[in-house]
């Protein structure tokens, strides 16, 4: 399978006045081609930031990578070390927007308010490729057909207020899409939209991934939309991967109790037990404990945890668990839980 | 969009003639009027009273023995003929020929004023706020916010003080040298007035900067959070593209609907500084006018303001309608 991107231990780090903030503290994977990698975690755990880190879109006064290195492969050429671009040269320029594209969160602000969809969409194509206005016009008409927008032809010269959330968030998918990304990020993209939207929105995401052969890194907290379109998922919580698995096993055997405590959290239809919240909050940035991030809120916690951090332990070939319970000298070993 | 300028226009003729009705009994309504002051003013004078017959001669002569709302009729029945009745104040000289050259002047000064101030505002304000909490941000942010506490005419004080005393220039003053301040235009003239000019245009100037500056400042920055500057960047563009084309282009409108308040507020604003630099512009006699009462020369001056923050409020409106696609026009 061809890999397009390669993330190795990214560390990034925000030096503000009241201190270091570890927004990301070393977190791998890889994203194959055609596939699906989920993001999951609460608010605060650095998915976003590791997007963002990706795209090189965090200003550098800011934000600062520290350690890692994001290894981006393009068709036909050798690889480029994301991590060493200057984040407002031409060379991520070309990148942003053209091999790696972005859906926000956000449908009714991520749109420039005074410029109309299909000038927006335009701006993208006339960017990256060497075409007319008027084969630019046509293809921004094109690709809002495609997310299915109806009357595409007229809807291309109205403004974003002309348009509903959902629409607007179709319209975001299109200039994403105008210039055939290899890798799409989407980050967080449905859960600004009611339920029937964010159904359609995650179908036409997964069917032009389909169409287009684009690998996919879906960023949300919510596991329902992991569940939908994910192959691939990692864990996140404080900055760092917890878990790392296939679809299937994350959600029918979880290994880290973090991933357990999400799932056991979940309201599912014909489940009738009680939910059970993972007991304590999400400590503040500066309040990260020693050693295992998770351990204050773990039932399982053990004095080792409290001391030092756990390393990844492979499980599998694609499943990976940072957890003391899964080390061999700590003697437990995972079928007897 | 026809509609609604025409509309916006016809709204504001009505507004324009309500503001010089209310003007017009405002001035009138202190105890005493125009008459009254002056025989006070010719009593002291001679030391003998004037016998009442001839107050009241003058009253009807002058037409202030009608109601309030005729002489307000009979004014403003002469306004498109150019007549906006006549001074006592100045030995009974037509309204028109006082202001006409000061009206012009304090037009041109306000205009000037705002190019200037909006030409040095908006930049600083940009680099300001793309360079938040650097060092020439926080510069020019104390700046601006001495700049905005400080009234002007004490700006004008402290720079007369400094050219004078401590650069000892010899300007002291005005918009012309003592041989040219009646003169007609010529040459010679302009070139003299080009040299007193910079002075007050940099004191007003000065003043409307500080707060054009803070505007713009807070308005980029707040844009510049907004998701879509970012979804600009992650769509390859270049910054110079993100800053300008999309956030200053959004962050300038409330300074559009800003220059409407604010040209009249630079005509007002001259006056106490015309005062100060002794600038031969409406301020001088609108306050003469004032305290004493003589409302064809007050009403006429407040007629120009409210007529420039009508014009100005239009043209913001107009521009603002055509310059944000938010903007119902219906």
């Amino acid at each position: 399978m061809d890999t397009v991107l390669e993330v190795d231990n990214l560390k990034t780090y925000f030096f503000i006045e009241q201190g270091v903030v570890r927004a990301v503290d070393g977190v791998s994977f890889t994203l194959q081609a055609g596939k699906t990698l989920g993001i999951v975690g609460e608010s605060g755990c650095g998915k976003s930031v590791t997007s963002r880190t990706i795209m090189r879109l965090l200003s550098p006064s800011l934000a600062r990578i520290v350690a890692g290195s994001i290894k981006y492969y393009p068709a036909g050429a050798p690889a480029i070390e994301l991590t060493q671009v200057d984040p407002y040269g031409e060379q991520i320029r070309d990148i942003r927007g053209n091999e790696i594209a972005m859906i926000f969160q956000e449908p009714m602000t991520s749109l420039n308010p005074v410029y109309t969809i299909g000038h927006q969409i335009m701006e993208a194509i006339l960017l990256h490729q060497d075409v007319s206005k008027d084969e630019a016009r046509a293809r921004a008409i094109d690709v809002l057909r495609m997310v299915g927008i109806p009357l595409p032809e007229q809807r291309v010269d109205q403004y974003p207020h002309e348009f509903s959330g959902g629409m607007r968030q179709r319209a975001m998918i299109a200039m994403a899409l105008s210039c055939n990304p290899r890798i799409l990020i989407a980050d967080e993209p449905t859960t600004a939209l009611d339920v029937t939207i964010e159904a359609q929105i995650l179908e036409l995401i997964q069917q032009i991934q389909e169409d287009n052969h684009m690998a996919l890194i879906m960023i949300t907290h919510d596991l329902n939309v992991i569940g939908e379109v994910a192959d691939q998922v990692i864990v996140m919580y404080l900055g760092q991967v917890v878990e790392s698995a296939p679809v299937d096993d994350i959600f029918d055997n979880p290994k880290h109790p973090y991933t357990q405590g999400l799932l056991n959290s979940l309201p599912m239809i014909g489940r009738s037990d009680r939910l059970e919240p993972i007991s304590g909050s999400v400590p503040g940035p500066h309040e990260v404990p020693r050693g295992c991030p998770f351990a204050p809120r773990c039932p399982h916690v053990m004095q080792k945890c409290r001391e030092e951090n756990p390393p990844s332990f492979a499980l599998g070939p694609a499943s990976d668990v940072a957890c003391w319970l899964f080390d061999e000298d700590i003697g437990i070993s995972h079928e007897s839980r | 969009m026809t509609t609604y300028i025409i509309r916006r226009t016809a709204s504001a003729v009505v507004t324009f003639f309500l503001i010089t009705l209310i003007s017009f009994v405002v001035i009138q309504l202190p105890p005493g009027d125009v008459v009254s002051n002056w025989v006070r003013q010719q009593e002291a004078s001679t030391g003998q009273p004037l016998p009442p017959e001839t107050i009241e001669n003058l009253r009807r002569t002058y037409g202030f023995d009608q109601p309030l709302i005729i002489q307000y009729f009979k004014w403003i029945d002469g306004f498109p003929s150019g007549d906006f009745g006549f001074s006592i104040e100045y030995s009974n000289a037509p309204v028109a020929d006082i202001l006409a050259q000061r009206t012009g002047l304090t037009i041109f000064l306000g205009v000037a004023t705002l190019f200037i101030s909006w030409g040095l505002a908006i930049p600083f304000g940009i680099y300001a706020a793309t360079h938040k909490n650097s060092r020439w941000d926080y510069l020019l942010s104390t700046l601006s916010f001495i700049g905005i506490s400080t009234p002007n005419f004490l700006i004008a004080v402290i720079y007369l003080f400094i050219a004078v005393f401590v650069l000892k220039t010899d300007y002291s003053g005005g918009l012309f040298s003592q041989e040219f301040k009646d003169a007609p235009w010529s040459w010679a003239r302009l070139l003299d007035f080009a040299k007193h000019l910079p002075i007050p245009l940099a004191i007003l100037g000065l003043g409307g900067m500080a707060g054009t500056f803070r505007i713009m400042r807070a308005n980029l920055l707040d844009i510049l959070d907004q998701q879509f500057i970012e979804a600009a960047r992650a769509k390859g563009l270049k910054e110079r593209v993100v800053i300008y084309k999309h956030a200053t282009r959004i962050a300038i409108n409330p300074l559009i609907s800003r220059v409407g308040m604010q040209l009249p507020f630079l005509i007002s604003g001259t006056i106490i500084i015309s005062i100060v630099l002794d600038l031969p512009t409406l301020g001088p006699p609108f306050i003469r006018a004032l305290n004493r009462q003589d409302m064809f020369l007050a009403g006429t001056v407040l007629m120009i303001l409210a007529f420039t923050l009508l014009l100005g409020n239009l043209i913001a409106d107009i521009v603002l309608a055509w310059s944000d696609p938010r903007i119902q026009y219906e």
